[in-house]
């Protein structure tokens, strides 16, 4: 089935739609969709040209799947994954690289590189901060003595 | 792409893994799917497994009132007769009295029941199966078949002899299909609503559909899955294939049952045997890829050029108020400019001229009186210098 087929039978209607209270464009859920948005070019089920970007389960990289060419009607053997443990910066050029180089949905690269970049940001080190407490309790009283 | 002549091979699998045989996709699969079909065959179907409800035949008649009439400073409406009794004299018949009738009572000849075109019924049947052999469309409806082996699912006919649970557990776990029977089991909750005290307490999800050919143990082992129903391939029903109305069940077809669509719904080229006088519907397109169609040569023949220049918005510059784009409309208006602006600077010098001359004048005729005031002249001296 063409993506346009499916796309206009699933717009309005699947199991991964999220509408929100006055939130004019649905989100989306599916594990394959760039920007989390329900529209025909980011559905991550009805092409057979894909790109997903998840956080690494280590807490550190990034996941690339992709669709392959082959195996269409073979979901298990479909899904390609690799992970990217290198630096935001590398990491972000060979995502580049991936999609410019093999033609692969260069409609996606943006939308890819600020989900990688938006990950990345999220699995920095958050700087350490001091918190000023007052002593309480006993700690309090002596301090008055 | 799905087009109708193109018609791989689909695997059959036993354990998961290919057993080596394979059947051709039957041309049921590449029948144009019809969602809007589905939904209104769905839509009427469901509506015959009614039971006729109804309020009773009498409610609300069973008393002999009668209307009091007017004069005796109460509503018009038939009160009950007699006396000794709270009943007396209330209102009755109407559907605002306690205990009267309701408005329209409901009737057990009400149409529960709808009939549909045979062919309706088939396109949409065609529509549903052909909806299922597509992984997209069977993810969105949120099947979990991301390990499945090969979507459609063609297992062996052992699995038709299988008489345990416990076998069938293990086939559908070996087949990558446990998953969506985990995800039933997740979604096992109490209805909201009054349906709880209606014998409708628990809901939930739809698993996977499992269509054989021969039932030999098969519906006793996977009944007690939750999730699973079971079906033959001679008695498809459009409400299992479809739950919902909506299309993209996952179905896991055994070999023979696989085999047997080709008989059931023709291929185009041949009718079909099973049913008679039927063949597949004629799709409005059979190439439904529309990015293939606009890059195709019979289309591109007839396309204009691309237009690649980008036309941007362009600033409007008021000529009135800026030299540049004055100059670039009325070249002469420069020459204008440069003329008006030295007729100024030479009337300002004749002007001046003419100031002094008069101021010199002036200034003699003073000098003149001068010698009369004497004091004048000296204090205006020093005022000179």
């Amino acid at each position: 089935m063409s993506a346009d087929l499916c796309w206009l039978i699933i717009r309005n209607n699947h199991a991964y739609l999220a509408k929100k209270r006055n939130v004019k464009k649905p989100f989306s859920t599916e594990p394959m969709n760039l920007k989390n948005v329900n529209s025909p070019r980011y559905n991550g089920l009805i092409h057979n040209k894909m790109l997903g970007i998840e956080p690494a389960p280590g807490g550190k990289g990034v996941v690339l799947s992709f669709k392959a060419r082959k195996y269409q009607t073979k979901p298990s053997k479909n899904l390609i994954k690799t992970t990217i443990k290198s630096g935001p910066r590398r990491a972000l050029h060979s995502i580049r690289k991936f999609i410019k180089g093999n033609r692969y949905r260069k409609d996606l690269k943006m939308a890819a590189l600020r989900r990688a970049s938006a990950i990345f940001r999220s699995q920095k080190a958050q700087p350490f901060k001091k918190i000023r407490r007052r002593p309480r309790g006993t700690k309090a009283v002596k301090k008055t003595e | 792409m799905a087009t109708m002549c193109a018609r791989p091979m689909v695997s059959v699998h036993v354990d998961g893994a290919p057993s080596g045989a394979s059947v051709a996709l039957p041309a049921v699969f590449r029948a144009p799917i019809r969602p809007d079909v589905v939904n209104f065959v769905h839509d009427q179907m469901s509506k015959n497994a009614r039971q006729p409800y109804a309020v009773s035949a009498d409610a609300g008649h069973q008393t002999s009132a009668e209307s009091w009439g007017t004069g005796r400073a109460v509503a018009r409406i038939p009160r009950v007769r007699g006396g000794g009794t709270h009943r007396s004299g209330q209102g009755a018949f109407g559907n605002m009295c306690r205990g009267g009738r309701m408005f329209a009572p409901t009737k057990i000849w009400r149409r529960w029941h709808r009939r549909i075109n045979v062919n309706q019924k088939r396109y949409a049947m065609c529509s549903a199966i052909a909806a299922s052999s597509s992984p997209a469309l069977v993810m969105s409806k949120g099947h979990l078949i991301q390990e499945t082996p090969e979507i459609p699912l063609v297992v062996t006919d052992k699995v038709q002899e299988i008489s345990t649970t416990k076998e069938a557990v293990m086939m559908l776990k070996k087949n990558k299909i446990w998953s969506d029977i985990l995800k039933v089991y997740k979604s096992k909750r109490f209805r909201a609503g009054k349906g709880k005290m209606r014998n409708r307490r628990r809901i939930q999800r739809r698993g996977p559909l499992i269509i054989y050919n021969k039932d030999q143990g098969l519906t006793r082992a996977f009944r007690n899955i939750p999730g699973v129903d079971t079906i033959c391939v001679n008695k498809l029903n459009l409400l299992k294939l479809a739950p919902g109305g909506h299309v993209g069940r996952f179905c896991i077809w055994t070999e023979s049952a696989f085999r047997k669509l080709n008989s059931l719904y023709g291929t185009w080229q041949k009718k079909s045997t099973m049913k008679r006088n039927y063949n597949l519907p004629m799709p409005k397109m059979t190439n439904t890829d529309l990015a293939r169609l606009l890059k195709s040569r019979e289309i591109l023949a007839v396309v204009r050029d691309p237009k690649k220049t980008i036309e941007r918005r362009k600033v409007r510059l008021n000529p009135l108020r800026n030299r540049q784009a004055m100059q670039h409309l009325n070249p002469y208006a420069k020459v204008a400019r440069a003329a008006a602006l030295a007729k100024e600077q030479k009337d300002i010098e004749v002007k001046n001229a003419i100031l002094a001359e008069k101021k010199a004048k002036r200034e003699a005729a003073e000098a003149a009186k001068a010698p009369a005031k004497k004091k004048q002249a000296t204090k205006k001296a020093p005022a000179k210098k």
